[in-house]
């Protein structure tokens, strides 16, 4: 029937809202639900022309009606289609704001990529990459966001626009190194950031650090 | 009788003074040049600025103008601050000397850092949200954007629009109609827009004559020092005159 295509997608979408990383796109979902679409828009278009140039919607009740179911289908399909793609662009939007680097997701995907594409909806599960179960066109997406967010942070320097979002209380800091950072520059001298080691830190030296899971803030 | 009359004429005298402060923003430069008494004054009063800016941001619904001079003023004593730290620090004598004041300029710094950072991202988040309805040619909506703003939302639009393209819209060149992202009908808003409906708290700073419709079968009169529970919309002109201020 018209549109179950559509609704196993957004139960997909749906199940997605639960996930901690993006399940394998549906590609050939997808391809399907674009083919109804356009059989539902052919057939709109015969029906159409069926009735000839006098066509009056008022007067022809039956014409008017399958027009208008065939047109809500079409409707609701893309519909389903923008929601699945919005959503897991959002998830992909999040990683780009968390600082994942794009170049580095990139280089993991493309070892699973050939996988991905073979498979299709199949998945590539056992996979831990956080972007193994993204399309290609995903890929450049998280790039192409990833750059927006470059220039947008480069407007604003001065602020460091994607640091924390709490309230600063301390400008010195416990930190725990969870995995070898080698060392960093500070003020204070030079530290070497090694595993299971302890340091009391300036917050705004260690912030990325502390992003990308390599530091441990204690409290 | 007569000191007390006096009394409330000073009063309203510096209140008024106040106000001008707060309205005319940068102006008190040009006519006051160098004293440093003002100078600190407008510190003071950039910094309040800045607390009412975030929170009214945060609090409110549709995406206020931006305050792009307090923005570029504040930006700049930044920048000046990091460079007092920078070279204070780069000479031990001075460093050692001054180490509590510079740990307070430096917190400082960073709790100014915070509400800008703050202040941005409540806007980006929302311009983010809103952003179809933002990249419409409507100039009233895009003004209260800054430039890098606007760049912002041209181009997210466009890395998304390149996403939809790819996986499925191109598919339906031959009908323009389903590639449209901007359908308004009324059975089908596509476009997400703020919602000027909602409800907010806000406070009365200033008397407001006569009353204030909400709905058909509500009015309810504004007086000052109150904090009240009303849907944006019904109060949006006020806050933009300043007679009222989110909470």
């Amino acid at each position: 029937m018209y549109g179950d295509l559509a609704m196993k997608l957004a139960q997909d979408a749906r199940r997605v809202q639960t996930l901690e990383s993006l399940p394998a796109y549906q590609v050939d979902l997808v391809a399907s639900i674009v083919r109804e679409i356009r059989d539902l828009n052919r057939d709109f278009n015969i029906l159409l022309k069926k009735q000839g140039p006098d066509y009056d919607p008022r007067r022809h009740g039956e014409a008017s009606c399958a027009l208008f179911i065939l047109q809500l289908c079409v409707q609701r399909n893309k519909r389903s289609l923008l929601a699945y793609h919005r959503l897991r662009a959002k998830r992909i939007e999040e990683l780009a704001w968390a600082g994942v680097d794009a170049a580095s997701a990139g280089e993991e995907n493309s070892g699973s990529g050939n996988a991905n594409s073979s498979s299709g909806a199949g998945g590539t599960r056992g996979s831990t990459s956080l972007t193994a179960g993204w399309h290609p066109d995903e890929d450049e997406y998280f790039r192409g966001f990833s750059d927006v967010l470059a220039e947008l942070k480069g407007e604003w320097t001065d602020i460091d626009l994607v640091g924390p979002m709490d309230p600063p209380r301390d400008l010195f800091i416990d930190v725990r190194v969870l995995k070898d950072a080698g060392d960093i520059q500070t003020e204070y001298g030079m530290i070497s950031l090694t595993r299971n080691s302890q340091f009391y830190v300036r917050q705004a030296d260690v912030e990325r650090l502390i992003q990308q899971g390599y530091l441990l803030k204690m409290s | 009788m007569a000191t007390d009359d006096r009394d409330a004429e000073i009063d309203d005298l510096i209140d008024n003074l106040d106000r001008d402060y707060r309205f005319r923003s940068g102006a008190p430069t040009a006519q006051r040049p160098g004293s440093s008494k003002t100078r600190e004054y407008e510190k003071e009063q950039d910094f309040a600025k800045l607390v009412r800016l975030w929170i009214s941001e945060r609090t409110c619904p549709d995406i206020l103008p931006y305050d792009e001079q307090l923005m570029n003023s504040l930006t700049d004593r930044l920048r000046e601050q990091v460079e007092f730290i920078e070279m204070a620090t780069a000479d031990p004598e001075v460093a050692s000397q001054s180490k509590l004041k510079l740990l307070l300029v430096e917190s400082e710094l960073e709790r100014i850092k915070f509400l800008v950072r703050g202040y941005v991202r409540a806007r980006l988040h929302k311009i983010d949200k809103y952003y179809m309805y933002l990249s419409t040619d409507d100039s009233d909506v895009r003004q209260k954007l800054s430039v890098a703003e606007q760049r912002f939302v041209v181009r997210r639009a466009t890395q998304l629009k390149r996403l939809y393209d790819q996986r499925f819209l191109s598919n339906f060149k031959s009908t323009p109609k389903i590639q449209r992202l901007d359908d308004n009908s009324p059975i089908l808003q596509m476009v997400d827009q703020p919602d000027l409906d909602d409800v907010i708290f806000i406070r009365v700073l200033k008397d407001i004559p006569g009353e204030v419709v909400i709905n058909k079968e509500d009015s309810i009169e504004l007086r000052k020092g109150n904090i009240y529970v009303l849907p944006y919309i019904t109060i949006r002109k006020f806050i933009a005159a300043g007679e009222v201020e989110f909470v």
